[in-house]
């Protein structure tokens, strides 16, 4: 088991029971899917959820994550 | 000796008074005339930007007021078009800058026409759709576009830079489906995230014209509330159909008459294809007979039993009060486009 540490930026930690911060454990090889899987978040469906966040960089939720990872969870902001 | 009005600005080393002469000679394109095209419409008639071009559809309400710079209780009683209420405001601070008021839905038929003329083109927009339209035409055409986003006390920004940079496609993704995103009418906005993201992107609209070495080139991620912005990165995407592959499908689906749904509104806008036919007087002069109509310099209400709908002289129409696109296309085909 990895274990992953998420930041949830903004108004989507709604997501996250409105908490900014979730520390959860997921299968070795696990990639970012998983990780919206966890929060039962499906991409391109889920209100709020935008994209993923890893060192200062986005990444795609095919990309494998690691243990010991800080990953945040980034809306989409649509107003104006 | 007296100083001029851009003293202080002229003083800042970053722009001096060439870079002054620079902005007095841009062009930029504001289109959305909310939140956060009103703020920066603002910031950059007080920095000097020669001309402006405020493309908004709506009427100023009494719930703009919360967040929308510039706008008065007075316009809300004159029922004043955003674009129009907005270049009435900045000529009473700036008189020495052109600024040309666009009270236009933005949409494919005329998307291309409102930025081929201007040097950069800022996001205001309420809703994803049109920002994905706009994203096509600035990279068809080349225009740099500087997107921001707010929702709740959330907010994006980030340079476009057409052959440069990823687009809006490679930030957001493919355009997620109608319903399935928040927006500011379903979970609320607070005004201090939209200045934020308005002052960036006017800075980013000033050091654009500029050609400033310091032109962002990372997307920003903020939030008022939870006291936090972050840069990051975003890689261009060569799968991208927009900034990738080129293809503009948007941009190219053009329908006969073009219905949105107005978020939070209960409304349906339709824009006929403007083929030079519209009659507006014959128009509102025909509805006379058929229920009760106002009219202003601005638009005509119309409102009967079956209909009651808003019409500007561009031909578009606000039909209020239907259940579905569908509807709103039989009133509209009744009363307008007969």
């Amino acid at each position: 088991m990895i274990k992953i540490k998420i930041l949830f930026n903004g108004p989507v930690r709604q997501l996250n029971g409105w908490k900014n911060v979730a520390n959860i454990e997921l299968p070795d090889g696990a990639t970012g899917y998983d990780l919206c899987d966890y929060f039962k978040i499906v991409p391109g469906k889920t209100r709020l959820y935008g994209f993923l966040i890893r060192d200062g960089k986005k990444i795609k939720e095919e990309e494998e994550l690691h243990d010991g990872e800080t990953i945040k969870v980034n809306g989409k902001t649509s107003g104006g | 000796m007296a100083v001029g009005r851009y003293h202080r600005q002229e003083i800042f080393y970053p722009i001096g008074s060439e870079g002054q002469k620079k902005l007095q000679q841009g062009r930029v394109c504001i289109i959305g005339i909310g939140a956060l095209g009103a703020s920066v419409a603002n910031m950059l008639a007080q920095a000097g930007v020669g001309y402006l071009r405020l493309i908004d559809r709506d009427i100023v309400e009494l719930t703009n007021l919360q967040r929308q710079a510039l706008f008065t209780e007075a316009d809300v009683e004159q029922q004043l078009p955003k674009a129009e209420a907005a270049r009435e405001h900045i000529a009473q601070m700036n008189s020495e800058i052109e600024i040309e008021a666009v009270i236009a839905d933005v949409n494919p038929y005329n998307v291309e026409k409102f930025i081929t003329d201007v040097d950069i083109v800022v996001d205001g927009l309420d809703n994803l759709e049109t920002r994905y339209l706009l994203n096509e035409a600035c990279d068809k055409h080349k225009i740099r576009y500087v997107y921001g986003g707010v929702v709740g006390s959330g907010g994006m920004m980030m340079n476009i830079l057409p052959g440069e940079t990823p687009c809006l496609e490679c930030l957001l993704g493919p355009l997620p489906e109608e319903g399935s995103y928040d927006t500011c009418d379903t979970v609320g906005v607070i005004s201090p995230i939209t200045n934020i993201v308005a002052s960036y992107e006017a800075a980013e609209t000033m050091k654009l014209l500029l050609d400033s070495e310091s032109v962002c080139r990372q997307a920003i991620s903020m939030d008022a509330w939870d006291s936090y912005t972050e840069f990051f990165d975003v890689d261009k995407d060569p799968e991208c159909p927009v900034c990738g592959k080129h293809q503009y499908t948007r941009l190219e689906h053009r329908q006969k008459n073009y219905t949105a749904s107005l978020c939070g509104h209960d409304a349906y806008q339709i824009t006929p294809e403007d083929d030079g036919t519209f009659d507006y007087d014959a128009v509102v002069t025909a509805l006379e007979g058929e229920g009760e109509v106002k009219r202003n310099r601005f638009f005509t209400t119309f409102k009967n039993d079956e209909a009651d709908l808003k019409l500007f002289p561009d031909g578009r129409a606000i039909i209020n009060s239907v259940p579905s696109g569908d509807e709103a296309q039989k009133i509209f085909a009744k009363y307008i486009d007969r």
